[in-house]
């Protein structure tokens, strides 16, 4: 168990310095003078000038990097250019809105996936059956502007029942944080759920398929039994994995999402600053993502230890 | 007797009636007002992303902050008649050089510190060498700012100019408390009717009324502007009555708002052709588009018109034009026979780039890949060009690239591009080669002219003068005028009070109300 721990961290470090140096690289490329960007077109070069060397960049670019990895693993993140504010400040407002979206996705996600999927494999001969796997090929194909807007012109501007979009947060208000969280979970939720639908049906049919399974149903077990008694620890496998990259790829939903209804999380801060060139800022943020992705492929690794005991044999 | 006692009662009568008029018409008036509405939330599709005036220059704060939370030196209404503001008094020497300003010493910054002859000196000498190039204009000719007295401060120029003060109503003249340096990206503090209360980036801004200042109470007191990107998004919350207002729509959602009935439920406000305008910039440094055929050859092959009706805007929304607006609406005229220099004629236009020798050559274009609003413009303009016979390849770029690439390199990169913004007549003045090198266009004659028109003594001549530099401007061919972008907003009905910018392009809160 310990070597494999040392291996899976001793990947979490390579992994976090490559990156680091490709989002360093990367940032710098996608073109755009910060400075210029943060006076404005008709400043002058003086002054382009002047914050240029107040921000480092005429440093060389390597210890422009040193100076970065440093500041970031010992936990000072900068100020912003664009705003003047620091990043820490900026992150403990945006990061509980991403958060709160994010667990409010999958909850939703799950929910959907889940109970769908399984009646999908179950009753998979079934009208039912397929009904519900073309549901989720719509759910899969649905983009999230589209069913969000929906939602929106729906519940909010039809039935006036919940907002169409903004925030307020869970220390001001609790009840309202969850009517501003409902619309945007489900719109972001519907597809993940479709998706979770489509693996758990899969998962599930196949090991419905598997020997021990059929020897449990010849000694009396119902279908619903025999599935949730044998079945799904055996299913849990693929699934763990998929989920695993789902709640990694939530930040790509969150960008659209939080965008949408206007929601001041982590994501739509990227976008914001990565269109006014913020670099120290876009670089820490997209840093906190890997960093955040990585530890969610960690936790999937370990678990999958756990589950699988020919892996703890080997 | 009768007769008499007939006039009596007819002149009774009418004097009751005049009486009972003028009562119900003050009564209905003040009735009209909703006393118990205080607050209102608009929205606005960009965060400023720092509350700075001095180092930030975007739209999405100057709507906000100038014309709420601070005070000019000098107040200018419509007509750039000045008032009192923050100088309750001033004296101009008779040679046009020496201002004395009389600060009115009762006023107060929302810190309760009140407003002293220092903190004037301070404001004025942050935007005279802070880095944002329009703020310093008025300061062109300014030697010396110095507090003379306690509450007078004294400005000496080098030279009469009219920009001056007209400068010190708006942006430039701005006045703030020397302690707020270091403050102002997320709390500024000043002397005007608001304050703000709740800045949280991403969100939104919370105003407040500022019980410190000399201004009336206003009707609303406590304002959230709410920041919705997505502007599609911005339309279903004022649907859902979450928002008030949308002072300013982005012109990719005009053609919704025409057909989705959105001008016939809510109040339309459609702002003067001051400010926001398109234009084709012609970079007169770069070959071969410093060609002087080029310019002028392009500029016959726009049809501004067709351009104005490609874009769908609602009525009136969007005017062709081809000069200029000086600052104000005073003087702006729609595109005509008679104020356009160069006349629509894109065969002419075509034989004259044969002729220079460039028929053959294939020009670049340059348009913005993130700016919604004008990429259907580009696409506009790209057929326009190509169907005179032009070889034009569209070259996309997103806006901070263009932004920071077109002024730092020498000689300014991109030969013709579409430009969108607040651009004034002042912007193309360029004093010396070397320093202004970024500058796309630089004319020592059209710089003269509006140098003299800052110095002119009557406004017959300060007209005279800014008309003969847009005709130059137009002839030059260099800087070609589209359009004026009105600007759409739009309101509850019952929320009432929209006035036109004074500053620059701020929303007066201040002069909301709601109705009943």
């Amino acid at each position: 168990m310990s070597i494999f721990l040392f291996r899976r961290f001793l990947a979490f470090l390579v992994a976090f310095f490559l990156t680091s140096i490709l989002i360093f690289v990367l940032v710098r490329v996608i073109g755009g003078n910060p400075a210029t960007t943060l006076l404005g077109e008709y400043s002058t070069p003086e002054a382009v000038r002047e914050i240029e060397i107040q921000l480092g960049l005429d440093r060389p670019i390597v210890i422009q990097y040193f100076e970065w990895i440093i500041n970031l693993c010992s936990g000072d993140l900068g100020t912003s250019f664009r705003s003047g504010l620091e990043v820490n400040y900026l992150l403990a407002s945006a990061i509980p809105v991403s958060i709160s979206l994010s667990i409010g996705a999958l909850i939703v996600a799950v929910l959907i996936g889940f109970p769908l999927g399984i009646i999908s494999a179950v009753k998979s001969y079934r009208g039912s059956g397929t009904a519900l796997d073309f549901f989720s090929q719509i759910g899969v194909a649905m983009p999230i502007f589209w069913s969000g807007a929906l939602l929106s012109m729906f519940f909010g501007v039809r039935l006036g029942l919940l907002p169409t979009g903004g925030w307020v947060g869970w220390s001001e208000n609790y009840a309202q944080s969850l009517r501003h969280l409902v619309l945007p979970s489900i719109a972001l939720g519907i597809g993940i759920g479709s998706v979770i639908t489509r693996f758990v049906r899969t998962a599930v049919v196949e090991v419905m398929r598997q020997d021990y399974v059929r020897t449990g149903r010849a000694f009396g077990m119902s279908e619903y039994r025999a599935l949730f008694s044998i079945g799904l620890r055996n299913a849990s496998l693929p699934i763990v994995t998929v989920l695993g990259n789902i709640v990694s790829h939530l930040v790509g939903g969150t960008v659209i999402t939080e965008t949408l209804f206007s929601m001041p999380g982590l994501s739509r801060m990227i976008l914001d600053n990565v269109i006014s060139r913020d670099i120290l800022v876009v670089q820490n943020l997209v840093m906190i993502i890997v960093v955040y992705i990585l530890i969610v492929n960690f936790i999937v690794d370990i678990s999958y230890f756990s589950l699988d005991k020919r892996l703890r044999v080997k | 007797m009768g007769a008499k006692k007939r006039h009596i009662f007819k002149v009774l009568a009418l004097v009751i009636s005049v009486f009972t008029s003028v009562f119900w018409a003050g009564l209905s008036s003040a009735s009209s007002i909703d006393t118990k509405k205080t607050s209102m939330t608009l929205s606005m599709f960009q965060d400023p992303g720092r509350l700075d005036v001095v180092t930030q220059a975007a739209t999405s704060l100057i709507l906000w902050i100038p014309g709420n939370v601070y005070e000019p030196l000098v107040s200018f209404d419509s007509s750039d008649k000045p008032s009192p503001s923050v100088a309750k008094s001033w004296t101009v020497s008779p040679d046009g050089k020496t201002y004395k300003f009389e600060i009115d010493e009762s006023r107060k910054f929302s810190d309760g510190s009140k407003v002293t002859a220092a903190d004037v000196v301070y404001s004025l000498e942050q935007f005279k060498n802070g880095p944002i190039l329009a703020y310093k204009g008025p300061f062109a000719n300014v030697s010396t700012i110095k507090a003379t007295k306690k509450n007078e401060v004294t400005i000496v120029l080098t030279a009469r100019s009219r920009g001056f003060f007209r400068g010190m109503g708006t942006m430039a003249g701005l006045v703030m408390p020397a302690s707020s340096e270091g403050k102002r990206n997320s709390n500024p503090i000043g002397s005007g009717p608001y304050k703000v209360v709740d800045y949280k980036p991403g969100s939104h801004i919370q105003f407040e009324y500022n019980k410190r200042s000399s201004a009336k109470k206003p009707a609303i007191t406590s304002v959230k502007v709410r920041f919705i990107t997505d502007s599609p998004a911005s339309l279903l919350a004022l649907r859902a009555g979450e928002v008030d207002g949308l002072p300013i729509t982005s012109s990719s959602i005009w053609s919704r708002i025409s057909s989705e009935g959105y001008t016939k439920d809510f109040r339309k406000i459609l702002k003067p052709a001051s400010g926001e305008l398109h234009w084709l910039m012609v970079n007169q440094k770069l070959a071969p588009y410093n060609n002087p055929a080029f310019g002028k050859a392009i500029a016959k092959m726009i049809n501004r018109d067709t351009y104005v009706a490609g874009l769908g805007a609602p009525k009136g929304a969007m005017v062709p034009q081809c000069g200029w607006g000086i600052m104000t609406a005073r003087t702006f005229k729609p595109a005509s026979k008679e104020n356009c220099e160069i006349d629509y004629n894109p065969a002419q236009g075509m034989k004259e780039i044969v002729a220079a020798g460039l028929g053959d050559q294939v020009f670049e274009f340059v348009g913005l890949t993130d700016v919604p609003s004008l990429r259907l413009s580009a696409d506009l303009i790209t057929q326009q060009l190509q169907s005179a016979g032009l070889k034009v390849k569209r070259k996309d770029i997103p806006l901070a690239q263009y932004s920071s690439t077109i002024f730092n390199s020498r000689p300014p990169a991109y030969g013709l591009s579409l430009m969108g913004g607040s651009g004034t007549l002042a912007d193309f003045v360029c004093l010396d080669q070397q320093k202004y090198g970024y500058q796309t266009y630089c004319s020592p004659e059209y710089t003269k002219l509006m140098q003299r028109a800052d110095r002119a003594t009557s406004d017959a001549d300060y007209f005279k003068l800014i008309s003969e530099a847009n005709t130059l401007l137009q002839k030059d061919g260099v800087v070609i005028p589209l359009l004026a972008r009105t600007g759409l907003g739009l309101y509850n009905k019952k929320l009432m009070g929209w006035t036109p910018p004074t500053i620059r392009v701020e929303i007066r809160l201040s002069d909301f109300r709601w109705e009943k």
